[in-house]
């Protein structure tokens, strides 16, 4: 068993506002093997892109990465020196971002901002850079890439400027993509196309992806494995299948009960009762509990609880399973 | 009973709130200091400002040789003391920023809560006409008009009002856009209301803030029109000590007696600076968006 | 840049000049204070007087005497100044070039340094170059550009005889106009002391018109930096590993330049028309000087031709203003 590309222990997020010290974060661990795809998912405010933007270390104003490991191929990002951390983002570690029309600079045309990345991390010229460029779009499905190169961003589709997004984010070769959910700005039929271009291309340059989602549907068939955040805390993790098959946190469950069948009607939709809140209120012991159905007798009393393996690749933190 | 308590620590927080900002609680102080003198002048200066003694012409302040504590910030070209002329000056200045002010932000505010509310051809004839004012370079109109309506404090403060109401108009009018978008304005009409109530009662209240900090600026450039006016020899009548025309009169003695232009110079940047910085914290004060650091 | 929009723009900007002149027009005519009084001896008759009106056309009523005057404007003559007895466009094209090239000065200065200040202090928020750039622009918007003007008079050319304060040259040279503008002009010569001298007696004046200025446009560049760098695409730059002083001052300040040039440019066409005091403590030979005296001497026909020319100058700025914004803004250039 080598050792896992990307491996995050305890990581403890918090951000320094007026009124005290949120925790967005509070103890997250997961493993990304070598070319594996891993899906994080979590509803909005759970804390699930905090964990990639401190990956890369570039946590927003106000916050601060307080405690924890996170080792890149041996090297614990959070000990390096922020040089070195700059050279690693944009070559071995990059990440692709939601809204494809604020993620691309509106004053700079498409072709520089691929270049610049290329000429940054591999050191071409610029005449160089712009054929890898045209090669990249092509890969990409971009038609037309040479003129491309030459448009502005507001000139393009949001699935093409998404492409052009993810370009940028492979330019390079990067053993890691970070996906802070890249399809959730777009339209259901782009949402597809890009999805298999990201599939495609992983296997194509060998990449790892951590992909940020709401959405399980998504995660059924990119991800080899899963990770379910929810209130800053990983609740479970299980190989796709596996968790498809038999979820066990009660959260999961949930969430898989409010996915709208298309199969048959439905008398009601259903949705998790209660909210999940921000950081402040959370409390010490087990988050879900307010909105759990299963809750047992030791979930309001226990302050704090573990993970267990409950099948093999299969972890739940959940009381039930102790 | 309980409703009551509320609103009092509402009031007590808000009034907290204005004076825990360093900008305004100096700004304040300097106004208040500002407007005290300008009231007790006459009880506190040590010499008329009109006396001239011409055994006593150009005397340096006290703390350098020559000095006299006669004369704490020394005398001028015509023996008359500077200090005394000081304290009377901040008398001019209030006026002209007080009366120019008030009535430049009345003019405006009106024509700005017309064009702003009723748009259309109201609109169009106001902007037109506050379009071609601006063109006119402003300190060249207040010169013109000065020359116009002649010397005088009152005829300074009618030539700040003729200049600066465009400015009054522009901001507020652009306010009042904003305002008339929101739920509330909707659904008083909704009401049919009538248009004059729905302005008196509903907009006018929401441009107050914005008036507040535009009243602070308006009152330090009233204070600089006049230094300039003096300047061109067009301000006050030669018997009023005002602060521009002590600096305008000091300059030609900038060599062998700094003192004259330099102590009215440091109470226009100290008048001015006040203003701005407590328009500046009002702003900040009366800002309702909050700052909070971005959570993803 | 469509056709219609730039004659609508142009026929905006004719009836706004239309409007100035006829506001100049009337409100001169109202003056108390007759420059034909002013020009003759104290003996002079009623018969003088009357005669010297009726030369200059002052005894026509005013809306006839607008009409006469727009119509020789029309053909570019703007009449003769009563008191100095030269061409009107010939005197104010002698001292524009004064003017301009001060108040090009001022506007380059305050863009230097304020966007220096500005983005510097966006990127060390809190630290002391932080609290430097904000008691910068307070001042600079607190004192004017006058009292600025007295103190570098006072410290550095009374007090320390560092730099000249008057005058646009030092006597002891001339420079032969081509331009009009003492350095371009000096340069095309290669006349270096020339040029420094005229370099030197710029730098009092220019800086204390440039300080008011510059305090405003780190205002600017400070809010719209603030606003660009919580976009997403600076994150993106920072993901792709850039150091920030390229995240910073390549792919923020481009975008924050935009709202900043425009705000400049209105300044720049403010400043043409404000530069009164300074030029007369300076002594500076530029329009905002020959305005002056034009309206202490009832100067008509001078007045209402700086007045104009000014206006003018503002409102074709504005044009140039909104030109460059959709230049500068891909959105529009490009839509």
């Amino acid at each position: 068993m080598s050792e896992p590309l990307l491996c995050i222990r305890d990581l403890k997020v918090s951000f320094r506002l007026a009124r005290g010290i949120l925790n967005a974060v509070g103890g997250v661990s997961l493993d990304i093997e070598k070319g594996q795809i891993l899906g994080l998912v979590g509803e909005s405010g759970g804390g699930k892109s905090m964990v990639g933007l401190s990956v890369l270390r570039l946590v927003p104003e106000g916050g601060e990465i307080v405690s924890g490991r996170i080792v890149f191929e041996g090297t614990n990002l959070l000990e390096i020196s922020e040089d070195e951390m700059r050279s690693i983002r944009g070559s071995d570690i990059s990440m692709i971002l939601q809204d494809p029309l604020s993620s691309l600079n509106p004053a700079f045309r498409i072709g520089s901002q691929i270049v610049d990345v290329l000429r940054l991390h591999k050191g071409y010229e610029k005449k160089e850079a712009e054929l890898i460029a045209i090669e990249l779009l092509h890969n990409m499905g971009i038609p037309d890439p040479k003129k491309s190169l030459q448009k502005f961003p507001h000139q393009l589709s949001g699935g093409m400027r998404q492409r052009v997004v993810i370009a940028i984010a492979f330019s390079c070769n990067p053993k890691l993509i970070i996906a802070d959910e890249p399809t959730t700005a777009l339209d259901v039929t782009i949402q597809a196309q890009i999805l298999r271009l990201l599939n495609k291309l992983s296997d194509e340059y060998r990449t790892s992806v951590l992909f940020i989602t709401h959405d399980l549907g998504i995660v059924a068939n990119l991800c080899d494995r899963v990770a379910v955040i929810y209130a800053g805390e990983i609740v479970e993790t299980a190989p796709t299948r596996e968790l498809f098959k038999n979820p066990m946190h009660p959260y999961t469950k949930a969430l898989f009960r409010s996915i709208p069948r298309h199969d048959r009607r439905q008398e009601q939709f259903y949705s998790i009762e209660g909210m999940m809140g921000t950081p402040i209120d959370w409390p010490d012991r087990c988050k879900f509990y307010p909105r759990c159905s299963e809750k047992i007798g030791a979930c309001g009393h226990t302050d704090f609880v573990e993970v267990r393996a409950c099948a093999p690749g299969h972890h739940v933190r959940c009381l039930k399973y102790e | 009973m309980i409703e009551v308590y509320r609103e009092e620590r509402e009031r007590f927080q808000k009034v907290k709130r204005f004076l825990s900002n360093g900008k305004v609680l100096f700004g304040g102080v300097v106004l208040l200091l500002l407007i005290f003198t300008a009231i007790t002048a006459p009880y506190i200066a040590p010499h008329d400002p009109n006396e001239q003694d011409i055994t006593a012409t150009k005397t340096p302040p006290f703390w350098m040789e020559g000095g006299d504590t006669n004369h704490v910030l020394g005398t001028d070209s015509l023996g008359r003391d500077v200090f005394s002329r000081i304290l009377y000056g901040s008398r001019v200045a209030m006026f002209v920023a007080v009366v120019g002010t008030f009535f430049a932000g009345l003019i405006g505010v009106i024509l700005a809560l017309l064009a702003g509310y009723y748009r259309g051809a109201v609109d169009n004839i106001i902007s037109r006409f506050v379009d071609i004012w601006i063109s006119f370079p402003p300190i060249l109109l207040s010169i013109v008009l000065m020359a116009v309506l002649g010397t005088g404090l009152t005829n300074v403060a009618l030539a700040i009002i003729l200049v600066d109401w465009t400015r009054f108009c522009r901001v507020i009018r652009g306010e009042v856009f904003n305002i008339r978008e929101r739920d509330f304005i909707l659904a008083a009409k909704a009401e049919a209301l009538g248009n004059f109530r729905i302005i008196v009662k509903e907009v006018f209240p929401n441009i107050i803030p914005l008036l507040l900090v535009l009243v602070t600026l308006e009152m330090g450039i009233a204070i600089i029109v006049e230094a300039i006016l003096s300047f061109v020899g067009l301000s006050v009548e030669a018997s009023i000590p005002a602060w521009g025309q002590m600096i305008a009169l000091g300059r030609l003695y900038i060599h062998q007696a700094w003192w004259i232009m330099v102590f009215p110079m440091m109470c226009i940047i100290m008048s001015v600076l006040g203003l701005n910085l407590l328009g500046d914290g009002l702003r900040e004060v009366l800002d309702p968006r909050l700052k909070v650091m971005g959570m993803k | 840049m469509s056709l219609k929009y730039i004659t609508k723009r142009l026929l905006y900007m004719a009836t706004t000049l239309l409007g100035v002149s006829i506001i100049t027009f009337v409100i001169l005519r109202v003056i108390p204070g007759n420059p034909i009084v002013m020009m003759l001896p104290p003996q002079a008759t009623q018969q003088d007087i009357l005669e010297l009106k009726a030369q200059y056309g002052l005894d026509k009523p005013i809306p006839v005497q607008y009409v006469i005057w727009l119509k020789s404007v029309a053909r570019g003559d703007f009449g003769v100044s009563i008191h100095m007895k030269q061409d009107v466009m010939e005197l104010v094209m002698e001292r524009l070039p004064a003017t301009l090239e001060l108040v090009s000065g001022a506007t380059a200065i305050a863009l230097i340094l304020g966007i220096f200040i500005g983005t510097l202090s966006v990127m060390k928020k809190g630290t002391y170059v932080d609290k430097l750039g904000s008691l910068v622009a307070v001042l600079g918007l607190s004192i004017p550009d006058f009292l600025w003007g007295l103190l570098f008079i006072l410290f550095l050319g009374v007090f320390w005889q560092v730099l000249p304060v008057s005058g646009r040259i030092a006597s002891t040279y001339t420079i032969e106009t081509l331009t009009g503008f003492f350095l371009v002009d000096s340069l095309i010569k290669l006349d270096f002391r020339g040029f420094s001298s005229a370099l030197l007696h710029m730098i009092l004046p220019a800086f204390s018109l440039a300080l008011p200025l510059t305090a405003i446009v780190i205002r600017v560049i400070k809010s719209s930096l603030l606003e660009v760098v919580k976009e997403d695409y600076i994150l993106l730059a920072r993901v792709k590993g850039l150091s920030e002083r390229v995240v910073v001052f390549i792919h923020a300040l481009r975008n924050a330049l935009i709202p900043t040039t425009t705000i400049v440019g209105v300044q720049f066409g403010f400043l043409m028309g404000g530069t009164v005091l300074v030029e007369i403590i300076y002594s500076w030979p530029g329009l905002g000087k020959l305005a002056v005296t034009a309206i202490i001497t009832r100067d008509l026909p001078l007045i209402q031709g700086v007045v104009l020319v000014l206006a003018f100058i503002f409102v074709m700025v504005n044009l140039v203003v909104d030109l460059l914004y959709t230049f500068m803004n891909p959105k529009i250039r490009y839509g």
